[in-house]
């Protein structure tokens, strides 16, 4: 049987995973580590091309080690941006899948919920037909009152489920 | 394979201070900064979500490790370019300072040596005998000289290569020993020379006393 507070946390859509949010704040962090790399990259390529980390630069017997070692940094960078861009990927796909599965047990919780409170309103009313029938302890007004409060529940209840199959 | 040698050091100069800027922006907190706030973020999403996310942790730790190899390359091209500029400028240095100096002597040797001017030949011309410029001997004493400078700043590239223990180091002049001794024989001779010159730079007592015995020497005391 679900629990009732376990139900309350998830239908506030703030407490479900929000993968906008995730995406927006990995995408704030690519852009800053892509900003950096990519200046780097651009002010090395620019002395690779014409300055003074190209070939003709620093040429000593067939060996051109700066225009080397400058072309293996810009390959790390180009790396290193790769890398971010795969956690990125992996994350959000992550976040997705996890976005399914919560939406599906909260499908699952409330409409466990529903049937549960049917089953409260079925017995109400057993027990009305009982108390009308003997002329019993409680009065009908206060079973009326169960019966009204457990009606409204499962409305309140559907129209939940409604609202998370919608997330 | 290319033998061409180049350096260009203004140019090298140029692509050190770029390295440096990217050498200091890459060791700056920022970047770890942001890598730890991508950590932090997952942890805290892992928390709230049962550890939805998986196996991120290899992912950053290579991210990290790319970016710690990228601040030692860069580092090392920083270092390894402040040393051929270093080593190339102090080769120039000694290339310029030492072309000076022979300068320097070629100058003062020419001014100092007499300047020979060869017989001007004369050639004639439709309009008559025309004498040539005059030849100036100097001009070849300066080719000479010019081959000498060639010379010296070849051994100075040569010496570059050197063992940096030997290099530098010039040996003092040494005069061969065999002139030396000639040299010191003649010195010699010559104050031996001087000593009888100096025979003759008597004291007016000593001159008469000399002439007395020069005078008995010739029997002139007989005569007399």
């Amino acid at each position: 049987m679900a629990e009732v507070d376990w139900i309350t946390w998830k239908t506030d859509p703030k407490e479900l995973i929000d993968k906008e949010k995730i995406e927006s704040n990995l995408n704030n962090k690519t852009t800053e580590i892509n900003s950096i790399m990519d200046n780097l990259s651009n002010s090395l390529k620019l002395e690779v091309e014409k300055g003074g980390l190209n070939k003709e630069s620093l040429h000593i017997n067939g060996e051109t080690p700066g225009n080397e070692v400058a072309n293996k940094i810009l390959n790390k960078i180009e790396v290193i941006k790769n890398i971010n861009t795969k956690l990125n990927n992996k994350i959000m796909d992550q976040a997705n899948k996890q976005k399914q599965v919560e939406k599906e047990q909260l499908i699952t919780a409330i409409e466990e919920k529903v049937i549960e409170q049917e089953k409260i309103l079925e017995n109400t009313k057993a027990l009305r037909d009982r108390l009308t029938a003997n002329n019993g302890l409680i009065s009908s007004n206060e079973v009326e009152s169960i019966i009204h409060t457990t009606e409204e529940k499962i409305t309140m209840l559907k129209e939940r489920l409604e609202r998370a199959k919608a997330i | 394979m290319n033998n061409q040698n180049s350096v260009d050091l203004e140019k090298l100069t140029n692509s050190l201070k770029v390295v440096e800027v990217a050498n200091d922006n890459l060791n700056n907190m920022s970047l770890s900064n942001i890598i730890m706030d991508i950590d932090s973020d997952l942890t805290k999403w892992n928390f709230e979500h049962g550890n939805c996310f998986k196996d991120y942790k290899e992912v950053l730790d290579s991210l990290i490790k790319e970016l710690d190899n990228l601040k030692v390359e860069t580092s090392e091209l920083a270092k390894s370019l402040g040393k051929t500029i270093s080593n190339f400028s102090n080769i120039e240095k000694n290339i310029s300072f030492r072309k000076t100096d022979l300068l320097n002597n070629l100058s003062s040797a020419v001014e100092n040596s007499n300047v020979n001017k060869i017989p001007e030949p004369v050639t004639e011309t439709d309009s008559g005998i025309q004498e040539q410029d005059p030849i100036n001997t100097v001009p070849v004493g300066l080719g000479i000289a010019a081959s000498g400078i060639a010379g010296s700043v070849g051994a100075v590239i040569v010496d570059s290569m050197m063992p940096s223990e030997q290099k530098d180091v010039i040996p003092d002049y040494e005069e061969p020993t065999e002139i030396v001794e000639k040299v010191e024989k003649s010195e010699e001779f010559d104050e031996s020379i001087a000593r009888e010159e100096k025979f003759d730079d008597v004291s007016p007592y000593h001159a008469e006393r000399n002439k007395e015995v020069i005078d008995k020497f010739y029997d002139k005391e007989d005569n007399n």
